[in-house]
């Protein structure tokens, strides 16, 4: 009795210790493991036998290729879908993180979430520019873009459906305080001119965009002059003169944010508190790499846990069904395991065999999982409404990162899934095993 | 029938591995039941009987400059509109930037055209007569611990007040409560409070919204209400509030490919897992199949049997996953309110889902099934 709930204990413990390693242990110490394992198997005796055991276990697998079959596959089901939905948050949130830098600002008014949401006088614009941490150029401007950014409903490419587009207008110093944006055909807007620059991710998925066409917004036309590449969020924009926009769009000469080219990175602090010991100023400032990181925390946190519980529910049922392939496996070598028990292999040794064939099943359905996701959904891209209630375009992105991820959750499934017939067969008395002879 | 016990003997012969199979199942139409409420709710936003009935008038334009109230009293004229209204978003936090509070400022005649709200005489009447005051969906009154007659400052640096400030002061006349219940995590104002206090965007308004007799009248009333504005600065357009809710979920993601997608991915792997548990049910039964031949079943009656058994199992497995679903749904919608949009596992739901489950039985039934009926009876008793 006592026996029986010593074993049971250490059931437990070994589910928990497993999983915990394999969920919390990053993918390096993962790697050491496999490594270490790998060399007691090489160097050691007993570690030779369990080699030699694991490796006939796994020469029957062709004669159940029905059972091992539901292994792979219901892992590959399980990382596949885990994958793919966590590509699509890397994606999102790579769009954005690639947007902001450490020696950009942008300033907002105090209590506003986004740009949207926030409005500044041009009084305050001026006394924004005049702080000694905004960089300047040649000519002793200041490198401050006034914005504003307003959605307007245009028609998208393909479907021929409306979409919402978001209008970017942009201060004269706007390539200086944004080095990265390129021009990539035609060329930039005249300030003053109604005239519309689209990004390339805006290009591919609205209608009217090409070089020198017109397009309507709010009732009045723009020509396009040129097409831009920036490698963020605002790819997915139409940019024009902060004036004409905030005209056109009724809103009188204030703007909604401000963005800086700061000096140097460290200047940041400095100019955050100059800002708000300014009794003129109602604003609050952030680094654009914070700032465009907070606007994608909402999607990607969403995304990532409808990943979770939809990957966690599928791996139920993947264990469920391990279980069941390896139970009959299981039962199916019964003598082969009796036998092998009373010529004198430790129970250890049976129990290490089984869970390892079981593991190196969920791995390769792992590795078909993340493959067939990478195929299907690797640069994929997509679009949805972004923090200015407009279309941002992004695409999925599987990095290694991810699909380590998705190994970790197969070898975690393998291992839940192969432990408990493992330990069956390895604590059958043998007498009982030998009988089906 | 005649087969019930048999088939249920099949079932419980290996309990464990039954079980197992049907835990599988189960997660399988668990996710499913959960899949199909999230969708059923993004994609019934405003499919309810009051919204294939009201009509909304948005800019074809940009949003954030809207359309002049003026439009209202020409709106209103339109013969079929039987009541008319307005709105304006409007968005600000409350304390602190993580408590947001989102609100609409509504014009005369809202209540005609959204019937769903109710709200006690008394709060009406404060509300009618009271400037600056406001009635608070329940959801968000019980979120901030609002109460009646409380002072409730909020902040909106999108929508500065005249003196520069982007404060605005409300009194809470009442609470009002709603079908669907997401409608309640809000807050409704007189629109002219919001208009006569704003510094910027006076005399906008973000929709006009309008309730028809007939739905079918929609399209031809639609076209009387944008012929309003045709060839201004201010063109409209007017479409089935059900119409503009599909659209606006289109936008935000393709669902349809997800969930798809996802439920392609599990039911694959579901036929495959439950063949293969069927498979070995059958095989390890070999002398068995023999002896009920031997003793007068035909093939046809074997195959029955088999083709029975699996269905069984799936079907036990997606009522406890549909269950599960209908359980996790009650208990989010109790616990959270309108965070997690679900809507209530519907009969469809069941009914798509149980049919689901017996087709899933039958393809994975059917190679086992042929081959105990076709299995020779000798073949099956040497193995005895």
């Amino acid at each position: 009795m006592l026996k029986k709930s010593l074993f049971g204990l250490a059931v437990v413990l070994a589910v928990v210790i497993g999983l915990g390693a394999a969920i919390v242990l990053p993918w390096v110490a993962l790697a050491g493991l496999a490594v270490l394992l790998a060399l007691w198997i090489g160097l050691t005796r007993l570690g030779r036998q369990t080699g030699s055991i694991t490796v006939s276990g796994i020469s029957t697998l062709p004669q159940r290729w029905g059972g091992a079959s539901v292994v792979v596959v219901g892992i590959a089901g399980v990382v596949g879908v885990l994958v793919a939905l966590l590509a699509m948050a890397t994606g999102y949130e790579a769009t954005f993180r690639a947007t902001g830098s450490e020696q950009r600002a942008i300033v907002l008014r105090t209590g506003a979430m986004s740009e949207t949401t926030s409005n500044l006088d041009q009084q305050s614009v001026l006394l924004i520019g005049d702080k000694p941490q905004v960089a300047r150029d040649a000519q002793g401007r200041p490198l401050a873009s006034p914005e504003v950014v307003v959605a307007a409903s245009v028609t998208k490419r393909g479907s021929g459906r409306p979409g919402t587009v978001a209008i970017r207008g942009v201060g004269p110093e706007v390539w200086a305080v944004r080095p990265r944006v390129k021009i990539i055909a035609g060329r930039r807007f005249q300030p003053g001119l109604r005239e519309i620059i689209v990004g390339k991710n805006a290009a591919l998925e609205f209608k009217h965009t090409s070089i020198g066409s017109t397009i309507k917004i709010n009732g009045q036309p723009w020509k396009i002059v040129g097409e831009f590449a920036h490698a963020g969020e605002h790819d997915s924009e139409f940019w024009g003169d902060v004036n004409l926009i905030g005209q056109a769009f009724h809103r009188g000469s204030s703007v909604q944010s401000v963005t800086v080219r700061l000096t140097h990175p460290q200047a940041f602090d400095a100019f955050k508190a100059a800002l708000a010991s300014d009794p003129r100023l109602k604003v609050q400032t952030q680094t654009t790499h914070a700032y465009y990181a907070s606007q994608s925390k909402g999607m990607t946190h969403v995304i990532t846990i409808l990943a979770t519980v939809v990957a966690s529910i599928m791996a139920i049922g993947a264990v469920a069904g391990a279980l069941n392939s390896m139970y009959a496996a299981v039962a199916a070598r019964t003598r082969e395991v009796a036998t092998l028990r009373a010529i004198g292999f430790r129970g250890g040794v049976v129990i290490f065999s089984i869970l390892a064939e079981t593991v190196l099943l969920a791995l390769a359905g792992g590795l078909i999982g993340a493959l067939i996701a990478w195929v299907l959904f690797h640069h994929f891209t997509a679009s949805t409404l972004g923090p200015n209630f407009s279309a941002v375009i992004f695409q999925f992105r599987i990095t290694p990162r991810l699909i380590g991820e998705g190994l970790k959750w197969s070898i975690a499934i393998g291992f839940l899934g192969g432990l408990f017939p493992a330990l069956r067969a390895a604590r059958m008395p043998v007498t009982d095993g030998l009988r089906e002879l | 029938m005649r087969f019930a016990h048999l088939l249920w003997a099949g079932l419980t012969r290996r309990k464990g591995r039954s079980v197992l199979t049907i835990v599988s199942i189960a997660a399988a139409f668990l996710l499913f039941g959960l899949l199909a409420s999230v969708y059923g709710a993004f994609t019934s936003v405003g499919r309810n009987a009051a919204a294939a009935h009201r009509l909304v008038t948005l800019t074809r334009g940009s949003y954030m400059v809207g359309l002049p109230v003026g439009l209202y009293g020409k709106i209103r004229a339109v013969p079929g509109v039987r009541a008319a209204s307005y709105v304006s978003g409007f968005f600000g936090t409350y304390q602190s930037l993580q408590q947001p509070v989102g609100g609409e400022a509504i014009g005369p005649g809202y209540f005609r055209v959204f019937p769903q709200y109710t709200i006690a005489p008394a709060a009406w009447r404060a509300y009618r007569r009271t400037q600056m005051a406001v009635l608070a969906g329940r959801m968000m009154a019980k979120r901030y611990h609002w109460t009646v007659g409380e002072q409730i400052p909020i902040r909106a640096p999108g929508f500065v007040r005249r003196n520069g400030s982007a404060v605005w002061t409300f009194l809470i006349a009442g609470l009002y409560t709603s079908k669907p219940r997401g409608m309640e995590n809000a807050i409704l104002m007189h629109w002219s409070d919001l208009d006569l206090g704003r510094a910027a965007h006076r005399g906008r308004v973000d929709a006009f919204l309008e309730r028809i007799a007939h739905t079918r009248q929609a399209t031809e009333i639609a076209r009387r209400i944008d012929a309003l504005s045709a060839n201004s600065s201010h063109e409209t357009k007017t479409q089935l509030s059900s119409a503009l809710a599909a659209r606006t979920v289109r936008q935000v993601a393709d669902l349809g490919l997800i969930v798809y997608g996802i439920m392609g991915a599990v039911f694959f792997t579901l036929v495959l897992l439950s063949g293969n548990a069927i498979a070995y049910a059958v095989r390890e039964r070999t002398p068995e199949w023999a002896i009920l031949k031997t003793v007068g079943f035909t093939g046809e009656a074997i195959l029955a049997v088999v083709l029975g058994e699996s269905v069984l199992m799936l079907v036990l497995g997606a009522l406890c996953g549909l269950a599960l679903a209908r359980g996790v749904v009650v208990g989010l919608n109790l616990r959270q309110g309108p965070h997690v949009p679900l809507a209530p596992v519907a009969q469809l739901i069941w009914v798509q889902g149980l049919a689901l489950a017996v087709l899933v039985g039958l393809v994975a039934g059917v190679l086992p099934a042929v081959r105990a009926a076709h299995q020779s009876v000798t073949e099956g008793l040497r193995n005895l």
